[in-house]
């Protein structure tokens, strides 16, 4: 916290009342956020540094709670003393700076840990208070705000590669005690599990278990990732087949899609083809409304767009063949695409206002990539291959990256020269300690920003939850 | 000069000249005497030297100084007495016998009793050191008791060959006389007159000498030149004045076109001496000849080769580092064709399944033998992978199958009716077998292995598996010698054959040709491709390496890489005959592994210095262009473990990109990706 006692006063400084010796550069300070100051031009010392302005803005504000503040001198943040970057980049003295000021990204702090039996391939925090976990062990776990493990859900037989929640459709009757659940997994299935948002009681008989409802039935090959739409209708999910599916989230009284069954050892030997009788627990084979064919190698990630009802049927996938594409759902037609040449995207982001799509790549790069516009895009660079990114819900600015070497990145997009914060995401505690001098290399898998100032981060050691502060 | 000439010494005076009627030029001449050194000339220890030099000294005679000084102050002769004083001094001073007059201080100096010793020596022909002693007592060193010598040194007669007439001389004078004889030497031979004269108009002469250049054409005058130029071309008064300033050097013309009535009126050429004359010293200081300087920089002697930038991609940094905890080492890796896998073996007989972009281990088999080699069936619509283990190979399918694959897998694996072997044909020594387990839950189907091959005993370990690009026919080969050595399996019918009943030396690897059928085998030193259908050798090729530890055939199976324990990594173009196309050195230590991209233009060696290198090969279809080799990155990580590097790698598929996958010594599976 800045602390407005310190030795050092600044003063406001209008131009002129500066003593000689002192080296001054002037300065126009401007803001986006609430915090607007006169847009005057200041003469600051060269020797002022982030710390020193904060307090000038602090001071003309008058707040009552000190705020600090960050700086972006031509899209870079101020690091060092002012007059050491004039130097660097070589700029006049007499010249006008013109500086934005945001607030501060405080250092992360960890909230909580959950330690898994198994890697934790992905995390969804979207739903208040709750947090869901898909893991290598082919369960999908939900915990509630005191890390209590509500519910193991089963089912799949591979991995579960991806996990969302279905937000509660407004036609659909809910009375918040259950919560839709989607899953996608390496076994070539995704499914929606009902679960009730209550701890089990021990001493019910009958608990009320999560109830499968649906299973969808497309993907002939692993799916990569699985997302639901703002209204809770529609769901899409991708594939290591090329194929993007999208599915409705209502649930038919009937299987769709024949089961096919394969010979096995009990079967004569002829491939053929019957209707599985409807097992009366068992989740109903659920069939695609559209199927979206258009990347040429895997899709790694499908997201729809952040803007919900302005483009409702708006989406984005990446995938290995290099590109980004944006779909028009209900046409089933890619309207565009953006390339990065031979950058494998593992994961796709898109930021709240829907404008900047940035890329995880497996080359140690993110890629952002401005919506529509198919120029090269810009690199941020990263420690490892990134695995996981996250934007952050409401402030189109922040995005969060994690990477195989186990180190999270929080970007500014406005300055995107080096991150934010940097942070290193050990899973469980006790594992890493367990295993000293593993502990750096502890990947990390998945990452959700869904939760305001909660970063869920999911990996070879089971999910943290970080705190992280970027102002309002 | 002057030799037979005399001159009186008289002390303190230089000697007068003499002059003397030159012999050369007959002219009288002045003559010096030479300069005699002086005895003991090194005047140090005189408390106050004279120090005006070897000059005569009676060139001051007239003044009252003797010289000056190293500051140019005069030094003042010494008081020196009358002839009463002299007198004086002989009767009583008893010294004064000793003193003599010193010309250089211009005073008496008083002799000191060595000196006088030293005079009184050398007047009696004694020797002039006091402390010389000529009557020393004898040492003997030679002679005595044991000091005698026996002489002459050696007592050896004088060989006979000093005074016999020399045999080979012999030989050589008759050598002589035999060609004389022969008439093939002539003694006084008149020689061949060449002629003296030459062709002057002859065109060989004129091939030695550069071609002579022709002088540059003269352009055609302008109208300027002419003595009746248009109006336009007369300078007027400005003009003239303007060219007459400018100094000649500036001038760009060297005229001002002037009027002339008729050519009559024309003057004589007023620069003419002065262009004559700067054209001799042209011709003088610049002769015509044509300088063929050589020029070479050294840089454009080496191959121009495209920066690795403009490569990419290729692997160049480590994603994953994927470790079983043990410490033995990772003999073996293999990567599924779809990329999703990576299996590995070690040496404590554990075979672990990896996720090839996550690194999680998704299963592990413990074999309890070593594991010698892995290998994943190329075939895309099944998926099992081979581990040769000593004396027996297994086949494991992988988890998580989608259920399409699975079926067919274990259609191809453990069908229902398995194949019963063709009669005579199969050799009794190999032993398939297949897991009779009913297969009710797919989870437990990778827990055992679906089909064991047992090989004849004695074969020892597969040390490699290969598929043929169709995945029905694999080869093992074994460190066993002979013809154990290598067999080729057909899965589909069950069936091993030894395609050789004998074969030289060790067998190191084996290939199937991706697209004809040939079969290469290589031993320590050769490489021998065979072509299965017609069952002959079609070539050998000549690695030169002493000891071939890897090959990896291009995609296009027109060229043919082969690394060497001796360092070396030889890539042949098949059709190119039977010697390497190029030999590249680069490693510090034996290579280990070699391995073409499937996809990319990208080879990469690995060895026991730890590194894997990465290689731009690209090859063109065209015949006349040679394939181009690049290199491109050095890849360090995995550590030298009991002298071990990188035992195996991969180029994953599939995926669109070219990640490398790499089995160290250091117990370690590493993943590199671009």
């Amino acid at each position: 916290m800045v602390g407005l006692s310190s030795s050092i006063t600044p003063a406001e400084l209008p131009s002129g009342s500066v003593t000689a010796p002192i080296k001054t550069h002037p300065v126009v300070l401007t803001t986006r956020t609430q915090y607007l100051i006169p847009t005057e031009k200041y003469m600051i010392p060269a020797t002022w540094r982030r710390f020193n302005l904060s307090q000038l803005i602090n001071k003309v504000l008058a707040l009552p709670q000190p705020i600090p503040f960050d700086f972006i001198v031509n899209g870079e943040m101020l690091r060092v003393s002012l007059g050491d970057w004039c130097l660097a980049k070589g700029i006049e003295e007499e010249e006008t700076l013109e500086i934005e000021y945001i607030e501060s990204v405080l250092p992360p702090e960890r909230v909580s840990s959950m330690p898994h039996p198994d890697w934790v391939s992905s995390i969804s925090c979207e739903q208040k208070g709750y947090l869901l976990t898909g893991s290598y062990d082919s369960t999908v776990r939900l915990y509630n705000d005191g890390q209590q493990l509500l519910h193991t859900i089963g089912g799949h037989s591979g991995p579960v590669s991806s996990v969302c929640l279905i937000p509660p459709a407004s036609t659909t009757m809910s009375d918040g005690s259950e919560a839709l659940i989607a899953s996608a997994s390496y076994d070539t299935t995704a499914r929606i599990v009902s679960v009730p948002l209550s701890l089990p009681n021990p001493d019910d008989m009958d608990p009320p278990y999560p109830k499968p409802l649906a299973s969808l039935c497309l993907h002939t090959s692993a799916v990569s990732s699985i997302a639901a739409n703002v209204s809770g209708k529609n769901l899409l999910t991708g594939g290591w087949d090329t194929f993007i599916g999208v599915w409705s989230t209502e649930i038919p009284e009937t299987d769709e899609v024949d089961e096919v069954v394969y010979p096995t050892f009990d079967a004569d030997r002829k491939k053929r083809r019957k209707v599985s009788k409807k097992d009366l627990n068992g989740p109903v084979r659920k069939g695609p409304q559209t199927v979206l064919k258009s990347h040429t190698n895997r899709v790694s990630s499908v997201r729809w767009s952040p803007l919900g009802k302005g483009e409702a049927n708006v989406a984005y996938s990446c995938g290995w063949d290099f590109t980004v594409r944006c779909w028009d759902v209900e046409a089933g037609v890619c309207t565009g695409t953006l390339a990065a040449a031979e950058k494998a995207m593992l994961d796709l982001a898109i930021t709240s206002n829907g404008k900047m799509i940035a890329t995880a790549n497996g080359d140690r790069t993110i890629s952002l990539f401005q919506v529509g516009n198919p120029a090269p895009p810009t690199q941020l660079p990263h420690t490892s291959s990134v695995t996981a990114i996250s934007a952050h819900p409401n402030s189109p600015h922040h995005v969060v990256s994690g990477c195989m070497d186990g180190t999270v990145r929080i970007w500014d997009l406005r300055s995107t020269t080096s991150a934010v914060e940097s942070f290193i995401a050990v899973g469980d505690q006790q594992k890493a300690e367990e295993s000293k001098g593993k502990k750096a290399k502890s990947k990390v898998l998945g990452l959700d920003w869904s939760r305001g100032n909660l970063i869920g981060c999911a990996g070879e050691l089971g999910v943290d939850v970080w705190k992280v502060n970027i102002g309002n | 000069m002057g030799e037979g000439l005399k001159w009186e010494r008289k002390p303190g005076s230089y000697p007068e000249p003499k002059i003397i009627k030159s012999t050369i030029t007959g002219e009288p001449k002045k003559v010096y005497p030479p300069i005699e050194p002086e005895y003991d000339s090194d005047s140090s220890t005189e408390e106050d030297p004279n120090r005006v030099g070897r000059i005569p000294m009676h060139w001051y005679d007239d003044l009252p100084h003797i010289g000056y000084d190293i500051n140019g102050k005069r030094i003042l002769r010494p008081a020196k007495g009358d002839e009463l004083d002299k007198f004086l001094a002989a009767t009583e001073d008893p010294t004064s016998w000793m003193s003599g007059f010193d010309h250089t201080s211009q005073k008496d100096t008083q002799l000191t009793s060595q000196e006088l010793d030293l005079i009184r020596r050398l007047q009696d022909a004694e020797v002039p050191d006091a402390s010389y002693n000529p009557y020393e007592d004898t040492v003997e060193w030679f002679t005595g008791e044991g000091k005698q010598e026996i002489m002459p040194l050696t007592a050896r007669p004088e060989p006979k060959s000093r005074w016999q007439p020399s045999k080979w001389e012999k030989q050589k004078i008759l050598k002589i006389v035999r060609l004389i004889r022969a008439g093939r030497i002539v003694p006084n031979k008149p020689k061949s007159k060449e002629p003296q004269w030459y062709s002057l108009w002859s065109t060989e002469a004129e091939t030695r000498r550069p071609p002579p250049l022709t002088a540059p054409k003269v352009p055609l005058p302008k109208h300027a030149e002419s003595y009746n130029p248009p109006e336009e071309y007369l300078p007027d008064q400005e003009e003239t004045e303007k060219y007459d300033d400018l100094s000649d050097e500036d001038k760009v013309k060297t005229y001002l076109p002037k009027k002339y009535d008729s050519l009559r009126h024309v003057p004589a050429y007023e620069h003419f001496i002065h262009e004559r004359q700067n054209r001799l010293l042209d011709l003088y200081l610049a002769p015509r000849i044509r300088r063929v300087k050589l020029n070479i920089n050294p840089d454009s002697m080496l191959p121009s080769l495209p920066s690795p930038q403009s490569l990419r991609p290729f692997p160049v940094f480590e994603a994953l580092k994927m470790s079983g905890g043990g410490n033995s080492r990772a003999r073996c890796v293999s990567v599924s064709p779809d990329g999703v896998w990576t299996v590995s073996g070690d040496e404590d007989g554990i075979v672990r399944l990896w996720e090839t972009f996550v690194g999680r281990e998704a299963a592990r088999w413990k074999l309890g033998k070593r594991v010698g080699a892995v290998e994943w069936c190329p075939r895309k619509d099944v998926s099992y992978f081979l581990v040769g283990v000593e004396d027996e190979v297994f086949a494991f399918m992988p988890p998580y199958l989608p259920p399409a694959v699975e079926s067919a897998t274990l259609d191809v694996l453990v069908p229902r009716n398995p194949p019963q072997p063709i009669g005579e044909q199969t050799d009794k020594s190999v032993k398939w077998s297949q897991e009779s387990i009913s297969f009710k839950q797919s989870a437990s189907t990778f827990s055992a292995p679906l089909i064991v091959v047992g090989l004849p005993p004695g074969a020892g370990m597969p040390k490699q598996i290969t598929f043929h690009r169709r995945g029905d026919y694999f080869a093992t080969v074994s460190s066993a010698e002979g013809h154990n050595a290598i067999w080729i399996h057909q899965l589909s019918k069950r069936h091993s054959q030894s395609p050789f009943k004998k074969i030289k030396g060790m067998i190191q690897r084996v290939l199937f040709h991706p697209n004809k059928p040939h079969f290469f085998v290589a031993t320590q030193r050769y490489v021998s491709i065979y072509d299965l259908s017609a069952q002959k050798l079609l070539k050998t090729l000549y690695t030169g390496s002493r000891w071939i530890s890897s090959m990896d055939i291009h995609p296009t199976g027109d060229h043919l890489i082969v690394g060497g324990y001796d360092k070396k990594l030889m890539w042949f173009d098949l059709d190119l005959g039977n010697k390497p196309y190029k030999v590249l050195r680069y490693h510090t230590k034996a290579i280990r592994s070699v391995a073409f991209s499937p996809t990319y233009p990208l080879f990469a060696s690995s060895s026991d210095d730890g590194t894997i290198q990465i290689f731009h090969a690209r090859v063109y279809s065209d015949l006349m262009t040679d394939a181009l080799i690049v290199p491109l990155k050095v890849l360090r990580g995995h550590a030298i473990t009991d002298g071990l590097g990188v035992l195996e790698l991969r180029f994953t598929a599939g995926l669109g990109t070219c990640w490398l996958v790499s089995a160290g010594a250091d117990g370690e599976v590493r993943v590199w990706c671009n």
